[in-house]
């Protein structure tokens, strides 16, 4: 049996997501302790954002993070994590980047539809490397919403076009959206289709994760993107 | 609409775009009244009423329905005209809605994950009205819902009502976990709160007592054989 179940793949192609709990449990500190030593690393090239799409609030993000150290680099082609992806995406899953991230705002809802070909099923692989719930920063997701082109997904979409216009649209707060909060311990792994509205409120300053993200291939004679 | 309370743009929007909206203290002042009518029809036995206890959605525990309930009590008879309930209904199905019936329940059960399609044409859109007149949060029987499963002929929804049908009682072999687990959003309650939702949006209550009580006005959309009926008729010609 692989790291996942038929039964959690289920799940995940129901719901766009999946918590797949304490799957680096033994290694977490060694993880924690890279993910650190690349942020003190000046020499890193950053990108210190104050987007909309998080209040306007401080969020710093470094690309091609788990590239930087030798800890890091491992994972993606960790058995563990290359079965998620294979047995989500198929076996001719493609390793599609990583990034690393400290969060000191809220995240609006979205869905990570930025320059990719969402005709191409992506998803993320994420490592909180802290403890998060509903009331500290704990990423929550609009289960469904990964099925893109559907009417539910397509009204969200347009609906949260403009951040942090919830109480406009719908009458409630960001924060009352409705949705599934996925309360997360360090060791924990998180899947989700890039598809799926997110959000994330509440949050603790300096928040850690990052990201490791695949894709399925791209369909033969699909252009270049 | 002179006289009747409407929803506001936002409520109408997050009705159609997650399938339910609830109205905390909507009939709050009248809910001693409300809540005497209904124990006066339960404790009256001359009233028709279906008691099961042996059906698979319910994992075979007690429930007892009594239909076309609120005819039973003139306090319970008039809501289905009352301005807010009007209102309500006005504004999610527009102004011709049809009255769709009523039911009152006592549950000392368990619902599993289902839609309401029994016996009505899902085409023409149908909304529930529900007064529970229990506190009720997810850890005591408080309704379940899954935003947007309301759009019943897109992927998402059918691929949940295959999977409930088809395994009613053994959600774990399919999704690795039992019902109450899945995600959803709990409609916690007081009474006095009404909650509307679509019959097409999945929904289930676990963790409940003993003779949780509730009931339930319906309306539907007219079928559209109906509406140019009346259009008809509007315009003097024979429909």
């Amino acid at each position: 049996m692989g790291v996942i179940t038929e039964q959690q793949v289920t799940y995940f192609d129901a719901f766009g997501y999946l918590k797949v709990p304490s799957l680096f449990a033994g290694e977490i500190d060694e993880i924690t302790e890279a993910f650190e030593a690349v942020f003190a690393d000046p020499v890193h090239y950053r990108l210190d954002m104050d987007e909309p799409v998080h209040r306007n609030e401080r969020r710093v993000m470094i690309p091609a993070f788990v590239d930087k150290h030798p800890t890091l680099a491992r994972l993606p082609e960790d058995e563990r994590i290359l079965d998620i992806a294979r047995t989500v995406l198929g076996d001719g899953a493609e390793y599609a980047q990583s990034d690393g991230n400290l969060a000191f705002c809220p995240t609006e809802w979205h869905a990570d539809t930025y320059g990719t070909h969402m005709e191409q099923r992506h998803i993320k692989i994420s490592f909180y490397l802290d403890p998060l719930r509903a009331d500290s920063g704990a990423i929550r997701v609009i289960p469904g919403t990964h099925f893109w082109q559907g009417t539910f997904a397509r009204q969200l979409r347009k609906s949260f076009r403009e951040f942090g216009s919830s109480q406009e649209v719908f009458g409630v707060d960001s924060t009352a959206i409705p949705a599934t909060v996925i309360d997360s311990d360090p060791g924990d792994v998180l899947v989700h289709d890039y598809r799926v509205v997110h959000a994330s409120f509440n949050g603790l300053a300096r928040r850690r994760f990052f990201t490791i993200n695949y894709r399925e291939p791209a369909p033969v004679g699909a252009a270049a993107g | 609409m002179a006289g009747v309370p409407m929803l506001s743009d936002q409520q109408i929007q997050f009705f159609r775009t997650f399938g339910y909206l609830k109205l905390p203290g909507l009939f709050a002042d009248d809910i001693g009244a409300i809540t005497a009518a209904f124990e006066a029809v339960f404790a009256d036995r001359s009233v028709y009423r279906v008691e099961s206890g042996d059906v698979e959605v319910h994992r075979f525990q007690d429930r007892t329905t009594i239909p076309w309930f609120i005819d039973q009590h003139p306090t319970l008879a008039a809501l289905r005209d009352d301005p807010r309930m009007v209102g309500v209904v006005r504004s999610l199905l527009g102004d011709d809605f049809e009255y769709s019936e009523s039911d009152g329940n006592l549950f000392s059960c368990e619902t599993e994950w289902h839609c309401d399609i029994y016996g009505s044409p899902l085409r023409i859109p149908h909304i529930k009205l529900s007064f529970y007149l229990d506190p009720l949060t997810a850890e005591t029987g408080a309704p379940r819902v899954m935003p947007g499963t309301h759009h019943w002929t897109e992927d998402y929804a059918v691929n949940l009502r295959g999977k409930f049908d088809n395994n009613v009682g053994s959600l774990p072999e399919v999704f690795g976990v039992d019902g109450p687990a899945l995600p959803c959003v709990a409609l916690e309650t007081e009474p006095g709160d009404l909650l509307a939702w679509y019959y097409r949006s999945i929904h289930a209550s676990y963790k409940g007592g003993p003779d949780r009580r509730l009931f339930t006005v319906n309306f539907r959309a007219p079928a559209p054989d109906r509406v140019r009926g009346r259009q008809a008729e509007r315009a003097g010609a024979p429909s």
